[in-house]
């Protein structure tokens, strides 16, 4: 006989429970100063990677512990944490690292992207303009941009070393004499500050242009590849291209059905089997932002509510 | 405090309680205790221990009790803890020849001092299935061997090694070095390293995938003739020196396996012909572990002994930054996590690639 | 032992060494992110002499066991056995060998030449100078510009020595190799990453 589950959600609308014999923040003091020294040198050269000493988190490797002993060795009392995940704040693994923090420090969360002090991503830049004095932490599974050209980090660390960029800009030329166009959608390199290549980490392309002097302080964590890197704020970053073959993002035929926004990256939605498609943003909060001001989308109210409810996954 | 309970968070919550249903099983069976898996499912215990780098045999059995048996993501769970571990000390060099024997076997000479001792090996088991032990009176078949074989050897025995050792004939350890020894748990890797960095991270790597490497040597990529000189396992003491006292204090004892292979080396230019080393050393009993370390750090010394490098187990990046079963399951078990974003922008650049294909299809046959 | 610690009148660290280093730490990578910007840390603490607020500060948030320190203090201060006894960093005689430096006289900085650079494949490597000096003044002096810069800043520091600013445009040509400083000042801070060109 197939048994029924019958749940309830343990953690109330109130909030959740802090952790007991845990440090602030989970990470002991010791850490925390060795990740922090590695930031600032970091930040002091722009676009390189730092090697640390990452430790073993309670999240597995690959699923953000980068981005999580940064965010972990920044928080404070006074901050307040937006974590989004494809844009959005209530994917699984989003929840899973702000439900981490919220156990670990107590400290504030939100989902509007002016009002927090540090935000944790994963495969994007949120479409609101990030303001000086906040800090974006990016998550990153392969820090080395280098890395499919050249497996080996003994050669890459040279490449680096010597500036010697060749073999990337090789390989995005192989991509227009085949395609006609730089072939890469996503993790598109990035020239920082005139000296590092660097990967942007995977987001896509349409978000690059967003790194580049942007008034908010970048820092990406690689806690599996043990590396971090930074990209102070007002820094030139600059995604590679040729002068007869400029960097172009992505462009859409369609709007936001949700809010009609022309501008946002969108994720495709498959509504039916027969090739019906939808287009909504990506990036959750803005959408909601914009629709609570009036903007619309062209789809009905009614068929609007239900694919929020479907987005948030209620 | 306000934390939105919404739909991501009703799912992972849901999905911890039926994990916890899962792993309990039927309710009529009764429960499976810490105790029991510490006692009965000691090879569990011991891989666990190994690759989570860390000596607590108990906790080992929690971990295995809560990953359902899962041993990778018991090895997780036991790193995750020693992480929040404060280090108190640095103990002394374990003393191998001076451990209290359980078994001990040479490959290399028929008897030798101290003898074989076969002690408790699946080695020589024909591999039937003991239908007796499906019902618990297979414990009193037990009870009646234990009698004659509980007890292990007391008196220290000398390393086959050692007595190689005393003719030259094999090349002498490198453990007289008494420089800080390296550790990769707090600085990150980096390539190249030195044996004690190496050492340390094949003695956490995967099993499985070291077996496998180890078993490619033996087939001839980057063969390197080994034999097995001693597998010895048994009880070792730990000693600490705290500055402050000056004198040595045992802490406790641990049971550890060691291998030590024996392998022919040509000689060089500098060096007259002579036996090599490559060591292996676990926490517990896993002598395939041991065995298989010991091959593959033998394999990766071979820039040191001029050898010629053309194979996976002698490619030190390559081994060294695949082994470890956590940070390589985190990572491609990382696939399933949703990466709808950058599909899409690989949908938009496909769809484009083709249109723009098409295109010059139609303008050449419009032609 | 000749260098034990005299406990009698040793003075404590931060009052929550967890909340007060990770205030700090804030602080000081505001700093580094703003270079040139004058940065007021509310630190709440007592300074073993000859030191001051915002280095006391930068040395308890930053400094421990894996940080070999070279100062231009004697090895019996007072800030000797304080460091000692809170950071645990091991004192080192060659300015080369440090990955920290103390420089209590601004005055007395040693050309940034005899500080670690880094090396090519390792820049990260370089030493991070705490110079201590007297004062800034902050929209007059020089010109700063670089990351973490929107136009350009101006700054002038106090107690510096005037081959200081010589030293620091060798710095900035072996980029992306040099030494980083964050210059104190009673309760305030200012960084100056290796990317920072300064003007007259």
């Amino acid at each position: 006989m197939r048994k029924q589950l019958v749940l309830q959600p343990r953690i109330k609308e109130t909030g959740l429970q802090l952790i007991k014999g845990y440090n602030f923040a989970y990470l002991d003091e010791g850490t925390k100063r060795m990740i922090r020294r590695a930031i600032l040198k970091a930040v002091a050269v722009p676009g390189h990677q730092v090697p640390f000493g990452s430790r073993e988190m309670p999240l597995p490797l690959g699923w953000g512990t980068g981005g999580i002993q940064i965010t972990a060795s920044l928080i404070g009392p006074d901050d307040i944490l937006k974590v989004i995940d494809q844009g959005s704040d209530d994917t699984t693994n989003a929840v899973s690292i702000r439900r981490f923090f919220t156990q670990t420090t107590g400290v504030r969360s939100t989902e509007k992207t002016w009002m927090a002090t540090l935000i944790q991503t994963r495969h994007r830049i949120p479409e609101t303009p990030l303001r000086a004095g906040q800090i974006i932490i990016f998550q990153v599974p392969i820090p080395e941009p280098l890395r499919f050209l050249e497996p080996r980090e003994t050669e890459t660390r040279k490449m680096h070393g010597l500036s010697e960029y060749g073999v990337m800009y090789i390989k995005l030329y192989e991509d227009i004499s085949i395609h006609g166009h730089i072939a890469t959608a996503y993790m598109y390199p990035v020239m920082v500050h005139n000296r590092y290549v660097a990967s942007p980490s995977p987001i896509p392309r349409f978000d690059n242009t967003k790194m580049n002097r942007m008034p908010a302080l970048q820092l990406f964590g690689a806690g599996r590849e043990k590396r971090i890197y930074a990209i102070p704020p007002y820094t030139t970053v600059k995604s590679l291209d040729f002068e007869d073959h400029p960097f172009e993002i992505e462009k859409w035929d369609h709007c936001c059905a949700l809010c009609g926004s022309g501008e946002s990256y969108l994720d495709e939605i498959v509504t039916d089997d027969q090739g019906g498609r939808l287009f909504v943003c990506s990036d959750t909060d803005y959408c909601q932002e914009r629709r609570a001001v009036g903007h619309k989308g062209s789809l009905p109210d009614a068929v609007k509510m239900a694919i929020t409810r479907v987005k948030r996954g209620d | 405090m306000y934390v939105a309970v919404k739909g991501g968070e009703k799912a992972i919550l849901n999905a911890h309680e039926l994990l916890a249903e899962k792993r309990r099983g039927d309710l009529s069976v009764p429960e499976l205790t810490v105790e029991q898996i510490e006692n009965q499912l000691p090879l569990a215990v011991n891989r666990v221990m190994t690759e989570g780098s860390l000596y607590d045999p108990e906790l080992a059995a929690l971990a295995i009790k809560q990953a359902s048996g899962d041993l990778i993501e018991a090895i997780f769970l036991l790193r995750a803890f020693r992480t929040t571990l404060t280090r108190l000390g640095v103990s002394l060099p374990i003393d191998t020849s001076q451990m209290t024997l359980w078994r001990r076997i040479s490959a290399t000479f028929k008897d030798l001092p101290g003898g074989q001792i076969l002690g408790p090996t699946y080695d020589y088991t024909h591999r039937l299935l003991d239908f007796s032990l499906i019902s618990d009176s297979g414990d009193r078949e037990n009870d009646r061997v234990r009698e004659i074989t509980s007890t292990p050897l007391k008196e220290a025995v000398p390393r086959v090694l050692d007595l190689l050792n005393r003719e030259g004939l094999i090349e002498t350890a490198a453990s007289e070095d008494k420089r800080n020894v390296g550790d990769l748990t707090l600085h990150p890797l980096q390539i190249p390293t030195n044996r004690d960095l190496r050492l340390q991270n094949l003695a956490r790597g995967d099993e499985g995938f070291l077996l496998g490497l180890a078993y490619s040597t033996q087939r001839g990529f980057g063969y390197n003739h080994p034999f097995v000189g001693e597998i010895r396992f048994g009880e070792v003491a730990v000693e600490i020196n705290p500055e402050e006292l000056g004198f040595l204090i045992e802490i406790g004892e641990i049971t550890v396996t060691e291998c030590q292979m024996i392998n022919q080396f040509k000689g060089s230019a500098t060096q007259p012909p002579c036996f090599t080393r490559g060591y292996g050393l676990t926490f517990g009993h896993c002598e395939r572990k041991a065995m298989a370390m010991a091959l593959l750090d033998r394999s990766l010394r071979c820039h040191e002994l001029g050898e010629t490098v053309d194979s996976p187990a002698q490619d030190e990046e390559f081994v060294l930054m695949h082994n470890d079963n956590v940070q390589a399951s985190g990572f491609v078990e990382h696939l399933k996590l949703p990466h709808y974003v950058d599909f899409q922008a690989e949908l938009t650049l496909v769809r484009n690639l083709r249109s723009g294909v098409q295109q010059e299809k139609a303008e050449e046959e419009g032609k | 032992m000749t260098n034990a610690v005299n406990m009698s009148n040793l003075l404590p660290g931060f009052p929550d060494p967890v909340l007060g280093s990770q205030n700090t730490f804030r602080q000081v990578l505001d700093a580094m992110a703003h270079p040139g910007r004058v940065i007021h840390l509310d630190t709440g603490i007592q300074s073993p002499r000859p030191l001051r607020g915002a280095t006391t500060a930068v040395c308890l948030t930053l400094l421990d066991f894996e940080t070999p320190l070279w100062m231009d203090l004697d090895e019996k201060s007072d800030v000797s056995g304080w460091l000692r006894f809170h950071c645990g960093c091991p004192l080192v005689d060659s300015p080369f060998d440090a990955t920290f430096a103390l420089i209590s006289r601004g005055y007395g900085v040693p050309t940034l030449d005899q500080f670690n650079a880094g090396q090519d494949e390792f820049p990260e490597q370089s030493a991070t100078l705490i110079i201590q000096v007297s004062g800034f003044t902050s929209g007059s002096g020089r010109r700063l510009r670089g990351p973490g810069i929107e136009t350009f800043e101006r700054l002038e520091v106090h107690g510096l020595p005037d081959n200081f600013w010589m030293g620091w445009h060798l710095n900035q040509r072996i980029y992306p190799l040099g030494v980083d400083v964050l210059f104190t000042a009673s309760s305030t801070l200012v960084a100056l990453p290796r990317t920072t060109a300064v003007e007259e």
